[in-house]
């Protein structure tokens, strides 16, 4: 029980490190959170200066926005409440019911008479998407998809043109 | 697989069946394999930890006993031919490699928890993310990381200081390090403690286990009845707006909850313990009858203060450089410098005992100011002492109440740092407590907005009645035990209320935040 | 001694046992005037049993055919296995059950459940858990359960309480005590029947305004996971001499967009199966948008739902060659009273609509 003991211990020791952080090593550090709803800076649609924002109670927005053109609405199955769409010639509003409430649950661009607040517009180019946003969203087939905290951005494109964008809440899964 | 779900009592059944059917004998290799199947339902991905503080545990433990043993012998053998210094340079030596491989053991392993705490708990990114949520549930650390480790350590320097055996075999060991019902969040056993109940065989006993059944029971309906309901409330107040009274308010609420929660699930432990014959140390005696806060400490979370006043509070104070300190102080300053190795020792072990809940500045504050206030209690003992032998209360019980109260609303205070990772926060919210006289909100509908409706008030409401009275009830020893002497159906008929009260007002399942326990994740 | 102490723990476990079970009764809820959806899986085992026709999936169904009608009109007996926001791995394991209870001929599946592919489709996920509880909780216990259990538990589902909360529902249903009401009590034993051989009766009308908008879709490719248990079914109906009939159920909203029929018509061309897209032949049903839909053209009411079953039955007569059974004595008695009943609860229904309709005019 000399040094060499010792020293066969302290060997052991770091044996049995070694396999702690190897196998440890997998462990993921457990942060939380979208990093894109980190990134600052929010996702919303302006109307005639009007931020209309996703899960935002609908009412105040409804009535700034007068009548519309046309209205439909549709029920859950064995739900109370309604979810509501409204046509306003240049774009839809989507409620859904959130108790007493209408909430926005999304807003989408019919013509190009709109643009978003960044500037773009139905019928814009890849190029102008990619400079406007960033290149990071594209899904590989047909679309940008962007989401900022409680907003997901789609852009949908058809032969390289912006041909549908739509801001839609994000519902935790 | 929480206490608090069918799976563990799946488990639970299933383990009781086979530990008192199979032969006794392996009763403990059962109990090895169920802790081992409970860690693995956390994840396998934490047990490497686990298996590496009991492997450098079990080496150490055991080179530290060789080591003693062969020098033991060498001297021994030698004796005839080694002169008297050369038998104590020997013997110093050896000492030596022994603290040398204790030390080794122990920084390795307090190095992977503080790695762990500051790393996996993240609470500077926390902080920075303004997170104002109940910084105990949203930490990540492996399971019961603070308490086996805790318990290993002190069994390490047990067998250093040859207080307790090394075990030879590397299973009962892990068995000691692992054992499922405390693993989650204590109670902190001593190796010498638990060693008898743990490894030996226990033969079938209706009254333990119903008893073991019955403190289980007890525990849930705290934990799930009482602290999970009020849960929503503490959150709801901790809120910008809630301050002087309604802070007042959350004190109150947040006792209740950290008592009920932290209690329950230490009943819930001590219980299963019971039920497999296995005795665990008491974490708690009534603590919130304590007159002082050393008194308090006494009496809450035991096994822990026990813990840091055996390992590093007494180390530290007793150390010949303190011993030196002490002589030089008394010089010096007189009764005041004799004492401050006393002063330094409770300090350290105050910060260890912050820093051991986590990395935050106001856990630290937490551990100062129990610091403080306990050692201007022991100052101010003999003016105590001195005021009471000139001035006798006639009313000795009404004393006795204020002490309590007093002793109550100064520890909550401390306590309610937990809440407030931000020290400003928190400094703020107790000023407000002396010119935000805000007491309309107890009827101005404030109540009813923090989450919990007039029917979970009134809930709450018997339930903290009915700890309060079991507290009472406890003064004449075992609460179990006196209700064996009522009526068999009476008795029947408590226990049936107390399942179905549990079943039913437990706050759990979908609807609801299930809050881990608040303990485990230290 | 020994004999007083087990007979003691005997007696309190049987007590235990019926309190639980009792209390569980008591708290789990009835749907008998709320979310009537719920309630309409566990009916399905009172009128099991020889009927030729199964229809499987959700509103698209349980609102839309009238199994009434089609006796009436056909002798041809049938049952729906509808429930609201059937997810399809669901609806396989309804099926999978029904093939235990009764051999129908032709099962009809209704193809806007491809469009459902996760939890996450269908958007808020505590309507999602909703809506498994009102699919599951009326199954009794089999394989196809817990399968279906499994198959279909939220993420918060399998964290909070696994299968055990199904095992148990007093465990999901155990804070109820605070808001029970007088149908938990009187049908705590026997619950009414809300649905006529599993269909839900709806007799407002309420006309559609206006076309609903026709988003454009990032994707409109059906999900690996629908086709799979499409596949399923398939095979399950393969297995047992079942024709499987795919169906396109006349509702406006949500949109059945032409990419969706492309892929139906190919798997139906594939598998050699009998599809019938109802908004192409909206005409020939006779359809009156004005009159035959209770919420703006998303479901029918009952007046649509029998033309939309006349002209059905038609097709299961014809392609698939059901007999007309109104000969067989015993089921004739079975389905006149069926029909008694179902007249029976539309007048009430119309009466009901009609006073609510003087009160608000």
């Amino acid at each position: 029980m000399k040094k060499r003991s010792l020293l066969v211990f302290a060997s052991l020791m770091i044996a049995a490190l070694l396999m702690l952080t190897a196998c440890g090593g997998s462990k993921e550090p457990e942060t939380s959170g979208d990093d894109s709803s980190d990134q600052g800076g929010k996702l919303v649609f302006l109307y005639k200066d009007m931020e209309i924002a996703m899960k935002e109670d609908a009412a105040p927005i409804l009535e700034a926005l007068g009548e519309p053109k046309s209205y439909t609405e549709a029920a859950s199955c064995a739900f109370e409440g309604l979810d509501k769409t409204y046509y306003y010639g240049s774009f839809y509003l989507y409620t859904y019911p959130d108790g007493e409430k209408d909430r926005v649950n999304m807003v989408v661009l019919c013509d190009d008479t709109l643009s978003t607040p960044e500037g773009l517009a139905i019928g814009d180019s890849k190029e102008k998407v990619e400079s406007t946003y960033s290149a990071d969203g594209y899904n590989g087939v047909n679309a940008y998809v962007y989401t900022k905290g409680d907003c997901t951005l789609t852009i949908i494109m058809e032969n390289d043109k912006v041909s549908s964008i739509q801001y839609g809440a994000v519902f935790e899964s | 697989m929480s206490f608090a779900s069918v799976t563990f009592f799946v488990f639970l059944g299933i383990l009781i069946i086979l530990y008192y059917a199979l032969p006794h004998k392996i009763q403990w290799v059962l109990l090895l394999v169920a802790s081992y199947v409970f860690y693995l339902f956390a994840g396998w991905k934490y047990l490497p930890f686990l298996v590496f503080t009991t492997i450098s545990t079990y080496l150490g433990t055991n080179y530290i006993s060789r080591n003693a043993e062969a020098s033991k012998a060498y001297l021994e053998r030698e004796k005839d031919h080694l002169s008297k210094e050369d038998k104590k340079a020997y013997r110093a030596q050896a000492k030596k490699r022994s603290r040398i491989a204790m030390i080794l053991v122990l920084v390795v392993n307090i190095a992977i928890l503080f790695f762990c705490k500051a790393l996996l708990v993240d609470p500077f990114l926390s902080l920075a993310k303004g997170n104002t949520s109940l910084s105990f549930l949203t930490l990540g650390l492996p399971m019961g990381m603070s308490f086996y480790m805790f318990q290993s350590l002190g069994y390490l320097i047990d067998v250093y200081r040859d207080k307790a055996k090394a075990l030879k075999n590397p299973f009962k060991l892990a068995l000691f390090v692992s054992f499922f019902p405390q693993l989650v969040q204590g109670p902190i056993s001593q190796f010498t403690e638990l060693e008898e109940s743990l490894f030996s065989e226990h033969a079938f006993d209706r009254k333990q286990i119903a008893f073991g059944l019955q403190r289980m029971l007890w525990g849930f309906f705290k934990k799930m009845v009482v602290a999970d309901r009020i849960a929503v409330a503490v959150q709801a107040l901790q809120g910008e707006e809630y301050r002087g009274f309604a802070f007042f308010i959350l004190m109150i609420f947040f006792a209740i909850q950290l008592y009920a929660d932290f209690s329950g699930g230490i009943d819930i432990a001590i219980g299963i313990a019971q039920v497999l014959g296995v005795k665990l140390p008491e974490n708690f005696n009534r603590p919130y009858f304590s007159r002082n806060i050393a008194d308090f400490w006494r009496r809450w979370h035991i096994t822990l203060f026990q813990w840091m006043k055996r390992y590093i509070f007494y180390p530290i104070s007793v150390s010949k450089p303190m011993l030196n300190l002490s002589l030089k102080g008394r010089k010096k300053f007189g009764r005041f410098g004799m004492r401050i190795p006393v002063y330094i020792g409770t300090f350290l072990t105050w910060m260890g005992t912050g820093i051991w809940h986590g990395f935050h500045w106001h856990f630290i504050l937490w551990g100062f100011l129990n610091c403080i206030f306990i050692v201007v209690s022991e100052e101010l003992t003999p003016a105590y002492e001195k005021f009471h032998s000139r001035v006798s209360f006639s009313n000795k019980k009404g004393y006795d109440i204020f002490q309590i109260i007093r002793t109550f609303l100064l520890m909550n205070l401390i306590q309610i740092t937990d809440l407030f990772p931000r020290l400003s926060e928190y400094f703020g919210k107790v000023a407000s407590l002396t010119y935000v006289f805000n007491f309309h909100i107890l009827w101005d509908g404030t109540m009813t907005k923090l989450g919990l409706t007039g029917t979970d008030y009134i809930i709450l409401l018997c339930g903290v009645v009915l700890m309060f009275a079991v507290s009472m009830i406890q003064r004449k020893g075992s609460v179990r035990e006196q209700m064996l002497k009522i009526p068999c159906v009476i008795r029947y008929g408590i226990l049936f209320i107390m399942i179905f009260a549990v079943i039913l007002l437990g706050s759990y399942g979908i609807g609801y935040d299930a809050s881990a326990f608040i303990y485990n994740q230290f | 001694m020994r004999k007083k102490a087990a007979l003691r723990i005997i007696i309190s476990v049987i007590l235990f046992a019926v309190i639980f079970f009792a209390l569980q009764r008591l708290l789990m809820p009835k749907y008998m005037t709320e979310s009537k959806e719920g309630a309409m899986i566990q009916e399905y085992y009172q009128n099991a049993g020889d009927n030729d026709v199964v229809f499987i999936t959700d509103c698209e169904v349980y609102e839309n055919f009238s199994p009434v009608k089609l006796w009436n009109e056909y002798g041809i007996p049938s049952i729906i296995r509808g429930s609201a926001q059937q997810m399809i791995w669901q609806s396989y394991y309804l099926l999978e059950e029904t093939f235990r209870y009764e051999s129908p001929s032709v099962v009809v599946f209704n193809v806007m459940t491809m469009t459902y592919d996760s939890a996450e489709s269908v958007g808020d996920q505590s309507k999602m858990e909703a809506y498994n509880r009102m699919t599951l909780d009326g199954m009794r216990w089999s394989k196809s359960k817990v399968s279906s259990i499994k198959a279909s538990m939220t993420k918060e589902e399998k964290e909070k309480s696994g299968i055990w909360s199904y095992i148990f529902p007093i465990l999901r249903y155990h804070d109820r005590w605070n808001d029970l009401k007088e149908e938990d009590f009187r049908c705590f034993f026997k619950q009414d029947q809300v649905t006529d051989n599993g269909y839900l009766m709806q007799v407002k009308v309420n006309p559609v305004k206006d076309d609903y908008p026709r988003i454009p879709l990032v994707s409109y490719q059906f999900g690996d996971i629908c086709y799979e248990y499409l596949d399923k079914i398939r095979l399950l109906c393969e297995e047992h001499n079942c024709q499987l009939v795919l169906v396109k159920a006349p509702s406006l909203s949500p949109i059945w967009y032409d990419e969706y029929e492309i892929q139906i018509l190919d798997y139906a061309n594939e598998h050699d199966l009998l599809y019938i897209n109802c908004l192409e032949h909206l005409d020939e049903i006779g359809i009156d948008w004005n009159q035959d839909t209770y919420d703006q053209g998303l479901h029918l009411n009952v007046y649509g739902a029998e033309k939309l079953t006349v002209y059905f039955g038609q097709i299961l007569r014809d392609e698939c060659l059901l007999q007309d059974r109104r000969s067989d004595s015993s089921l004739s008695e079975k389905w006149t009273e069926k029909t008694r009943l179902y007249d029976q609860r539309k007048e009430r229904m119309e009466k009901e609509r009609d006073q609510e309709a003087d009160i608000q005019p």
